[in-house]
């Protein structure tokens, strides 16, 4: 992973200098709330319902089990015993106390975090695939692009009060695990027929009030490029978005009202005309962040019986089942570890289970985490012969759910329950799904589902890409929820299809009960997934059994 | 009483109005209380009888209580004092999935039974 250097440090600690002084005149009432607030966002800390949350930058979503022990250390200090992590694959600390966070951003740079940019009109925390440098089909590991692009972005003068926020995802693989077709800029690395990697370039995704799928803009742009290429991505959008509303300020609705072609043009004429004068990157730069995402160095093979220990316990089974997957060497897994047992806040973890997490890494995971969009844990490379050992200490935590991939694995965003913006909970709806499926034992038959679920139209909870997607809103003081099937958020990019009038906080556990139940009812057998059967039938069977069962 | 500006929330028209805002220092969810103080207790919030009255109220706080609070806005109330929308209920109960708010597990024994 990538180590921070001198110059890194330095900035960060002005960073927090910084923040100590200008929030010190803000208490004192030298600054007023409209000025210090655009101040307070771009360093991640936002005043939501109940206090003021914090949001940590954790880049690409990898960590150090030292970070992972820091981020407890400020969840037992500063919050409430536990931290939130988000489909940004951030942190939030929900319950900051302004006077503290000075502290916290101090404490965080002793272990080269902080929490610059995770708001504001900006060049948001870069995503990645979290099997990234682990998945058997990657052709590269996309972290270092990522981190390319966190250096680059980072403080960039010129974007740094762009029309609205800026999202880019990266992906090292075909299989895309990082949602790419739904983010202002999808980064896909590829190889031409010349076999030379590069970067296939997807604009003007997102989700929010006006889901849409990004469009390809460069089938291939050369790694020597990629910066100058995006650089001129940047301007055009900075030069040509909108500012007169903030609801059409995504450079999705650029590329819609202006459409792709002539996004493209402008583009393309400033990347020829920069290009000339674009420096190279820096040998030694390149060569350094190549270093730092190099894969540990693996052990080699023991003598392990995966399939034999299986045998011997179903419970090990059902886990390894779903946590476990295929790494690129065959010595070695990825295990997910699931932030959703039934009936818990989805993407919630103790101060105990972070340092459970942590400790778990450093002995036997090469001493590195992941945080997934999917607000999930991910020890990236892990020799199988530890694999027994730590699923009986993650069992101790209380992190050993069997459930990735399953119908109780919901992506939630915070919603009414925290979040200022939102117009209905998400949470307790994720909690009520998750238990009534338990309770009916179903889970493992219905087999994979993503239910991702928003407690607005801004869409954090992603609802647009669930196979069953949640939308809560406010009706005359009411929380009502609608509903979408279909959507999907990898490399067959969908969004989903609403299926009609939305149901109250009430009614809708049984909606999604009924949705599930005729699918296991219709389905031609166990093989016929979810998403599957709703390509081959449509929205009109679901339809029926909402409204006019 | 005059019809409130505030839309029917769940089929109720406000009955009372009262003035809520976060603590600059903590986030804390206050409402102005009939003393002028800020207090957690929503029940013990200075009730106003008119939406005009509580919007006179709000600008004068605004004025009067910049450097100490942040947001300061108008809720509407119900017949008993309690805040008719979902999000100003949660406001003053803490979040659903959690038995705590920001005043280290103050949380009043009144409010959790709502």
């Amino acid at each position: 992973m990538y180590h921070y250097q001198d110059f890194d440090r330095d900035f960060v600690k002005d960073r927090v200098s910084e923040f100590r002084t200008i929030t010190q005149r803000r208490i004192d009432g030298v600054l007023s709330e409209d000025e210090y607030k655009p101040f307070r966002l771009q360093n991640g800390l936002y005043l939501q319902l109940h206090a003021y949350m914090l949001q940590v930058a954790i880049p690409y979503g990898t960590l150090s089990s030292r970070q992972m022990h820091k981020l407890a250390d400020i969840a037992e200090r500063w919050d409430k015993g536990y931290g939130h992590f988000t489909t940004r694959q951030n942190i939030q600390f929900n319950w900051m106390k302004l006077a503290d966070v000075g502290d916290v951003l101090e404490a965080l740079s002793e272990v080269d975090m902080h929490a610059i940019q995770t708001s504001g009109n900006c060049i948001r925390n870069v995503t990645a695939d979290h099997f990234a440098g682990c998945a058997p089909d990657e052709i590269e590991d996309p972290r270092m692009v990522a981190e390319l692009l966190r250096q680059w972005s980072t403080a960039h003068p010129e974007f740094a009060f762009l029309p609205r926020k800026f999202k880019i995802a990266v992906s090292g693989a075909p299989n895309d695990r990082a949602v790419i077709a739904f983010h202002d800029i999808g980064i896909q690395i590829v190889q031409n027929r010349d076999g030379e990697t590069g970067y296939r370039i997807l604009i003007g995704g997102g989700l929010g009030r006006t889901p849409l799928i990004g469009q390809e803009l460069s089938a291939f742009v050369p790694k020597a490029d990629l910066l100058c290429y995006l650089e001129a991505v940047m301007h055009i959008y900075n030069r040509y978005g909108r500012r007169d509303n903030k609801y059409k300020a995504r450079i999705k609705i650029l590329v819609q009202e202006n459409g792709l072609a002539q996004t493209k043009a402008q583009i393309d004429a400033y990347f020829a005309q920069i290009k000339k004068t674009h420096r190279p990157l820096s040998e030694t730069l390149l060569r350094k962040i190549k270093d730092d995402f190099a894969l540990p160095n693996l052990s080699k093979a023991s003598a392990f019986d995966l399939e034999a220990q299986m045998a011997l316990s179903p419970a090990f089974a059902r886990w390894a089942g779903q946590s476990v997957h295929a790494h690129r060497d065959e010595n070695h897994v990825s295990i997910t570890i699931s932030l959703k047992k039934q009936g818990a806040t989805p993407g919630d973890a103790s101060t105990a289970q972070m340092r459970v997490m942590a400790e778990l890494a450093k002995a036997y995971a090469y001493d590195e985490l992941r945080v997934s969009h999917e607000q999930n844990i991910i020890l990236p490379h892990v020799p199988k012969e530890h694999l027994l050992a730590i699923y009986q200490a993650l069992q101790e935590a209380d992190l050993a759910a069997a459930n990735i991939g399953l119908v109780s694995d919901i992506i939630a965003c915070p919603g009414l329950d925290y979040c200022s913006l939102a117009t209905a909970r998400s949470i307790t709806i994720a909690q009520q799904i998750a238990t009534h499926f338990e309770g009916l034992k179903t889970e493992y038959d219905i087999g994979p589902m993503k239910i991702k679920i928003s407690g607005c139209i801004n869409a954090c909870g992603h609802h647009h890409v669930g196979h069953i997607g949640i939308l809560g809103l406010d009706r005359a003081g009411v929380e009502n929820y609608q509903i979408t099937i279909g959507g999907d958020g990898t490399q067959d990019a969908a969004i989903g299809e609403r299926t009609g009038p939305g149901f109250s906080y009430e009614q809708i556990i049984g909606a999604i009960d009924r949705i599930i139940a005729h699918y296991l009812a219709k389905r031609t057998g166990k093989d016929e997934s979810f998403l599957a059967y709703y390509k081959r039938v449509g929205i009109t069977p679901f339809k029926e059994v909402l409204y006019h069962a | 009483m005059s019809q409130s500006k505030l839309k029917t929330i769940k089929g109720v028209h406000p009955r009372y109005f009262a003035v809520t805002a976060n603590l600059l220092l903590t986030g804390d969810v206050v409402y102005l209380s009939p003393t002028g103080r800020w207090v957690w207790d929503v029940t013990h919030a200075k009730q106003f009888k008119t939406e005009t009255s509580a919007e006179e109220a709000v600008r004068e706080c605004q004025s009067l209580y910049a450097n100490q609070t942040v947001g300061i806005y108008l809720i509407a109330l119900d017949e008993a004092g309690w805040p008719l929308s979902t999000k100003e209920q949660l406001r003053t109960k803490g979040p659903s999935n959690y038995h705590h708010n920001n005043r280290n597990g103050q949380q009043l024994v009144a409010n959790r039974k709502r």
